[in-house]
């Protein structure tokens, strides 16, 4: 009741300001008019009477503030007048409000955005129910170091039975082709098996998903929507639920449409389908499917772990014949954001670190640059202090006014972060389309709130106390010269500016590991001539091409691209280096055991021409020729790195392998030049070129999609349309898709690489260019504070020598100082970015004594000007200059 | 000439002014001279202790003013108890009965 009432009578007094002030007035007059009539009463005149009254009761004036201050809502008046005193601060330091808001915003700005994504990879719970329990299942064979292989049917149905997982599913990837619904397009196909969607816990925005009767054989033809497809290609329309669409040539009906935060196992996909699998499964040889789980409540990631380990056990029990030859399987656990995000969690901690010392700096100058300006208002503070106003007071005051320069800093900032999400291409490097694009959603905001006022508070309270430190004497009797109390805050500056150049330092560091290593691999030789190269992918529809048309079909597609005036030559291949698919095979040697682990070579399906458009050199004997395939194909190439390891003594020309024991010799005709198949930082693989065939020789591989190299002077778009006229005379219904540059794919595979060396570069130019003007500031103020002592020493006779090496020696201390520090704080740091270097040590001792040095010059360089201003001083000049 | 006047204990000054106004509805003057003559001059009210007293207890609804005319017309605001007020008066004197009682034994017992 009493707090409702205070808060009415607060708001009140607020509100009414003026009348209840003048009722305050009237009341207080009228207590002096009353005690003064009694000392008249007493026989005092009315003069001394008021002059006594006010001696015994106090001054009234004194009393309508003490009054009107004590409740709760002068409090709020006060703070309103500190915003305007402070906007009014503001406006008058235009120069000061500008540099302070642009360090501020770019430093608030980066945070905000490295931290959206930190928030998107790492913070943020999984759109799934008890996404925390989780769980990727893999194979792994300790032999080969393999820790991510997929699991067979067999295997999947044994897994199915675990006591410690609530649920197992198997899933595999690939695409498919939807026709009938303008042009034919190729969609991202996931299939699951029955607990696919109960291990993650999600439904169907709209329809429902599988029913148990749909994971039959033969009654698996439905389909269930991403929420991006029914979106682009279905118009958002819910009476989709129930019709049927084309795909690979069969109808499917459509049963549902999931929401659009549901990304597993990827973003692109579009669309999922059933998985059958025949409970009496024995197909032991093929290892396509990809396993997730979900722990039952109270079970440890390891009980499971070991549980499926005697599970496997059973499998190599009941299928000996098989698992013998596969002795040190093994099977692992891991939980979902670790699998998704794991390999890029260095990145991002040590892309967040780096803002975080960048906003460190900006922050730090900002305090330096208060401090200085601190010293220019100190004669208004004493003034004020001195007529009444209480320490607390000021520092309040002040504190405002760095909190709405803060806050004006991070409004900026988020116009910074916006454009920074939308410029900086992260999706190349980061796990996004699992887990979505960084956003400015409410938690990224509350984030940029709380670290601009927390900055505020921190760095706007160091200046707000030095510089309403009462010494009032010092200060207002102080006629230009050195007073104690800038020596004091001189002290605090070059404490900060040393700190600056610290954490400068480190920064530094990471920038120049990280750009060594972009460099080192950038550097690397690819083995193939990426340039002028567009690559496009295509896939048979097995209703429309069976066995026996589809080779007829690439050779046609072939010949009419090579009509095409800007083409220069063209190959098929079944796979692209540094491309995510990847077929390999075991392989026998005449005459020769070899060891399990060297015996398996990555295979290549490719065109006669596939060298040339590459530019793949030949280094012995010749390459692969139609001729080869009649009447059997009988000739495979290998690359350097096989040829190496198989016969290191001898020449492999003329040598025999074959990929099984019952499939046909092949002799090898020709030795290529390695190239990276595998991305730039990953050493070669052995590699084995067959000529593309539908005769079998052994190989397993999906012969319907092939990817068309074209070696063209032209833009991927035009040479895509004029492909698609040719493609149109052959077969209008097959989508091209994956359309892109090998450019791009190679330099996809450095951006893991690249994304933080320019970002840590971005931030360490800052971080230096903010250093520089720190030292700068503090060194021109102290030039500007000496100048009286200048001239004394120069009147004395100091050679201007003398006074330029004084100078240049406090920048030399900083940096000596600073970066002593921050050498010692880089190298506790720069172990973090082991993981993310390539073929640079943590602690090259060059890229160190570089930095050391790029940073040594630029502090002396950021001193140089006062210096030689202050060596410049007239000494007649600076003693007259009182 | 009386003694010097003393500060009043802490926290008596809210109850010494709901107890003047006890008796009757009373001005400010009129409280500061009243507590003054009842302490017979040993304890004289500063303006401001005063009047944050009297703001804090009419903040709180133990006491009310009102504006009217004083015996020699002038305009003054008259502060009288409310219910709540007597309440309260009667708690504190009550409370402050058992802390003297208490502090005298103490005091006397060496």
């Amino acid at each position: 009741m009493s707090l409702l009432r205070n808060v009415v009578r607060g708001l009140r007094s607020l509100l009414r300001k003026k009348r209840i002030g003048q009722e305050l007035d009237e009341e207080l007059d009228g207590f002096l008019e009353m005690a003064a009539e009694e000392k008249i009463k007493q026989g005092m005149n009315r003069k001394d009477a008021l002059r006594a009254v006010r001696l015994e009761r106090g001054s009234l004036e004194v009393t309508k503030e003490v009054v009107r201050s004590a409740g709760w809502e002068s409090v709020l008046e006060t703070s309103w007048h500190d915003v305007r005193y402070g906007l009014r601060q503001l406006r008058k330091n235009q120069g000061l409000t500008a540099v302070c808001v642009l360090t501020l915003a770019i430093g608030i700005g980066a945070t905000t955005a490295i931290f959206s994504v930190v928030d998107s990879l790492l913070l943020r719970p999984l759109p799934y129910p008890n996404s925390h329990r989780i769980v990727r299942i893999w194979n792994t064979f300790s032999p080969r170091g393999l820790t991510e292989l997929t699991a067979s049917e067999p295997e999947f149905l044994e897994y199915h039975q675990s006591q410690t997982l609530a649920h197992v599913a198997g899933f595999a990837l690939g695409s498919t082709t939807l026709t009938g619904r303008g042009d034919p397009a190729r969609l991202s196909v996931s299939w699951g098996t029955s607990d696919f969607f109960p291990v993650l816990g999600t439904q169907p925005v709209l329809g429902r998903s599988f029913s148990p009767d749909e994971q039959e054989p033969g009654h698996d033809q439905v389909v269930i929507l991403s929420h991006h497809l029914w979106r682009d290609r279905f118009g958002s329309n819910p009476a989709i639920i129930g019709k049927s669409v084309i795909l690979n040539g069969k109808s499917c009906t459509v049963i549902g449409v999931m929401p659009a935060n549901f990304r597993f196992p990827s973003g692109d996909v579009d669309l999922w389908q059933p998985l059958p699998i025949a409970a009496n499964s024995s197909n032991l040889g093929n290892h396509y499917l990809n396993l997730v789980g979900d722990l039952k409540p109270q079970v440890r990631l390891e009980q499971s772990n070991a549980e499926l380990k005697t599970i496997l056990a059973r499998i190599e029990q009941k299928y000996p014949a098989y698992y013998s030859g596969a002795v040190g399987i093994g099977v692992n656990l891991v939980p979902l954001r670790e699998q998704m995000v794991g390999n890029v969690r260095p990145m991002v901690l040590v892309l967040i670190a780096g803002v975080g010392f960048m906003l460190l700096i900006a922050c730090t100058n900002i305090a330096s640059l208060l401090l200085a300006h601190g010293e220019v208002r100190k004669k208004e503070i004493a003034t004020r202090i001195a007529i009444g106003a209480g320490r607390a007071r000021i520092v309040r005051q002040l504190l405002a006014e760095n909190l709405l320069l803060f806050l004006a800093g991070g409004a900026a900032g988020l116009v910074i972060a916006l454009l920074g999400l939308r410029l900086v291409p992260l999706g190349q490097s980061l796990p996004l389309q699992q887990l979505g694009a960084p956003s400015l959603d409410f938690r990224v905001l509350s984030f940029a709130a709380i670290t601009c006022i927390s900055t505020a508070l921190l760095f706007g309270l160091i200046p707000a106390l030095k510089t309403s430190h009462p010494q009032l004497n010092e200060i207002l009797k102080e006629n230009g010269r050195d007073a104690m109390g800038s020596r004091q805050n001189t002290r605090t500056r070059s404490l900060l500016v040393m700190s600056e150049i610290a954490f400068s330092l480190v920064l530094l560091a990471g920038a120049g590991l990280m750009i060594a290593s972009l460099m080192r691999l950038l550097g690397v030789q690819l083995g193939f001539d990426p340039a002028n190269i567009v690559t496009m992918r295509m896939s048979l529809p097995e209703l429309r091409y069976p066995n026996g048309r589809f080779a007829t079909f690439y050779k046609d597609l072939q010949e009419k691209v090579r009509s095409i005036p800007s083409v220069r030559a063209v190959a098929i291949v079944n796979q692209l280096p540094m491309s995510d698919v990847l077929a390999n095979s075991s392989f026998e040697v005449e005459g020769r055991q070899l060891e399990v682990g060297t015996n398996i070579a990555n295979t290549q399906v490719i065109s006669p021409d596939y060298f040339s458009v590459m530019r793949i050199p030949l280094i012995r004997g010749r390459v692969l020729d139609e001729r080869d395939l009649n009447p059997a194909p009988s000739t495979v190439v290998v690359n350097q790195s096989l040829a190496r390891k198989i016969w290191p003594e001898e020449d492999a020309i003329g040598k025999r392998l074959r990929l099984k024991t019952d499939a046909p010799w092949l002799t090898v005709v020709g030795v290529v030049g390695n190239i990276k198949n595998e991305g730039s930082n990953k050493e070669t693989k052995p590699e084995l070129y067959f000529l593309y065939t539908e005769k079998s020789f052994g190989l397993w591989v999906d012969l319907r999609s092939m990817t068309l190299v074209v070696r063209t002077s032209s833009e991927p778009q035009q040479i895509a349309t004029a492909i698609r006229g040719q493609l149109n005379s052959l077969d209008p219904d097959l989508p091209i898709y994956k359309l892109q540059r090998l450019g791009e794919i190679v330099s996809a595979s450095t951006s893991q690489t690249r994304l933080p060396a320019v970002l840590l570069s971005v931030f360490a130019g800052n971080a230096l260019l903010l250093a520089a003007v720190g030292v700068y500031g503090v060194l021109a103020y102290t030039v500007a504070q000496s100048r009286h002592e200048i001239g004394v020493r120069m009147a004395l006779g100091a050679p201007r020598q003398h006074i330029l090496k004084l100078f240049l020696g406090h920048g030399l201390k900083w940096a000596a100082l600073g970066g002593s520090a921050g050498l010692v704080a880089a190298f506790i740091l720069v172990r973090f970015m082991r993981s993310m270097l390539f073929e640079v040590g943590p602690y090259d001792p060059t890229i160190f004594l570089s930095v050391a040095g790029v940073l040594g010059i630029v502090v002396l360089m950021a001193c140089y000007f006062p210096a030689s201003r202050a060596s410049s001083v007239d000494p007649m000049v600076a003693l007259r200059y009182e | 000439m009386p003694d010097k006047p003393s500060d009043l204990v802490q926290g008596t000054l809210d109850m010494l002014v709901l107890k003047t106004l006890a008796l009757e509805p009373m001005h400010g003057y009129g409280i500061s001279v009243r507590i003054e003559q009842m302490s017979k001059g040993v304890f004289r009210l500063n303006a401001g202790s005063l009047f944050l007293a009297v703001q804090r207890l009419d903040r709180d609804g133990l006491i009310e003013g009102e504006w009217k005319a004083t015996e020699n017309n002038r305009r003054a605001k008259y502060y009288a108890l409310t219910q709540k007020g007597r309440k309260r008066l009667d708690n504190e004197t009550r409370e402050w009965g058992r802390q003297v009682a208490a502090i005298d034994r103490i005091l006397e017992a060496s």
